[in-house]
């Protein structure tokens, strides 16, 4: 289904509840009644073709919106990512850290296994705290510089020399690592999990651990498909200028 | 069920794609992982990242000697290649793959050349289903996870290096593990190296 502006928003999510934490990070509540898109993107100030992008491209993996891209500026998207982060370092990691850290008080397994797994979680968290950190202090800065400098035509030496250091092609590369760790967690859990009575704990987890994966893959796809390429684009434009 | 061979797709036509994923579903062995268009950045490897058993592209997306290198890339990693072939595509091009899907046939055919490349694959995937280690693959464990390096595993059990990595990465394939992490946390819940021996 392509999502598109007349359509009633509860309709929407009727059709795919997954979204449900897309909209609440445009800041928009539960109790909309039967408003369009259109409408509540007007009431909330929210770009509405920023908006159903975001929205088409969580629903539907096969989308990709070439012709939108220009529509919006990267700055937007930057903020929608930002709070996309909050989201996971906020509520997702501490709800999975909650879980694993009162497995001693649910199940009868080893202390040993137990501390292991925790501690592997808290390795995984630490890496993803770190990868978040270095996208929101040297990634987005750099793409809310760049966008400026593209639109004011005035280029600051500093946006050239970090085009120069770090082009946003390397970046992509980077989200490997983390995701191979949460696969290797769930893996463990699954494959290799010692005898235990009563494995319904362990369930939890796992469900917890695939929609965060789940989530992050989502969120890795709008970084590839939308602002990977409007920053390629505006890279070029920036060395065009200079020129 | 079993193991789902990884496919992925390069072709810029989304009605292509489509189609060709609708055929692949109806085949419970195969499943396609990831489509490309074919003008992506680091195709190579963003393709290898999915580690897939058979890449099916159109070779049009290619000019011809991109053709020939991104092919030769592709072959030494072990894994099928797939032409996707039409009216107009040459002979010549075509003998670069070891099967095509020609977009002219019909439904069946298409579906047979899709098992012929499945069955040949599964004598493949028979020989790694044993997922459990043997005994020179835990002792390599073991050391991997006490922290030595692949030079120092080789040089303490007599063997080269390039021996030591294929043992590393059969020991990752057969249980699915990839980060030193996760390879440590299966060592020691399975007694292959002891508490006191890691950090």
């Amino acid at each position: 289904m392509l999502i598109q502006k007349e359509m009633k928003l509860a309709d929407v999510i009727h059709h795919d509840h997954f979204l449900i934490p897309v909209i609440n990070r445009f800041g928009i509540h539960l109790g909309f009644g039967d408003k369009t898109i259109d409408e509540l993107c007007r009431e909330n100030d929210i770009n509405t073709i920023f908006f159903l992008t975001i929205l088409n491209a969580y629903h539907d993996h096969e989308y990709f919106p070439k012709k939108h891209l220009q529509s919006f500026p990267a700055s937007l998207l930057v903020n929608y990512l930002l709070k996309s982060h909050q989201y996971y370092l906020d509520e997702k990691v501490p709800e999975i850290e909650k879980l694993i850290v009162s497995l001693p008080d649910e199940t009868d397994m080893d202390n040993g296994t137990l501390t292991l797994l925790e501690n592997f979680f808290s390795e995984y968290k630490q890496e993803l705290i770190n990868h978040i950190r270095r996208e929101e202090d040297l990634v987005y800065p750099y793409i809310v510089e760049m966008e400026k400098a593209v639109s004011s035509g005035v280029i600051p030496d500093s946006v050239f020399k970090q085009m120069a250091d770090y082009s946003i092609t390397d970046y992509e590369a980077e989200h490997e690592n983390v995701e191979e760790k949460l696969f290797d967690l769930k893996n463990i859990i699954i494959k290799y999990l010692p005898e235990t009575k009563d494995d319904r704990p362990f369930f939890k987890i796992l469900k917890e651990l695939f929609a965060l994966e789940n989530d992050l893959n989502d969120h890795s796809r709008i970084e590839d498909l939308i602002l990977v390429p409007k920053v390629e684009a505006m890279e070029r434009k920036l060395k065009s200028m200079k020129r | 069920m079993g193991y789902r061979q990884k496919i992925v797709l390069v072709e810029p036509a989304y009605l292509i794609r489509a189609g060709l994923r609708k055929i692949i579903s109806e085949l419970p062995g195969m499943s396609v992982v990831e489509t490309f268009e074919g003008n992506e950045i680091r195709l190579i490897d963003k393709i290898l990242s999915k580690t897939p058993d058979v890449v099916i592209i159109n070779p049009d997306v290619f000019k011809k000697n991109e053709l020939i290198s991104f092919i030769n890339k592709l072959n030494n990693e072990n894994l099928v290649l797939v032409g996707l072939t039409g009216r107009h595509t040459s002979f010549g091009c075509k003998s670069h793959f070891r099967y095509c899907l020609d977009s002219g046939e019909s439904k069946y055919d298409l579906l047979e050349v899709l098992k012929k490349i499945n069955r040949s694959l599964q004598t493949k995937n028979i020989e790694s289903e044993n997922t459990s280690l043997t005994q020179r693959e835990k002792i390599i464990l073991n050391r991997v996870v006490r922290g030595q390096t692949t030079q120092e595993i080789a040089d303490s059990l007599f063997l080269s290096v390039h021996t030591v990595n294929t043992h590393r990465k059969n020991i990752s394939n057969k249980l699915g593990i990839k980060t030193l992490s996760g390879l440590t946390v299966y060592a020691l819940m399975n007694k292959i190296v002891g508490m006191d021996e890691v950090e």
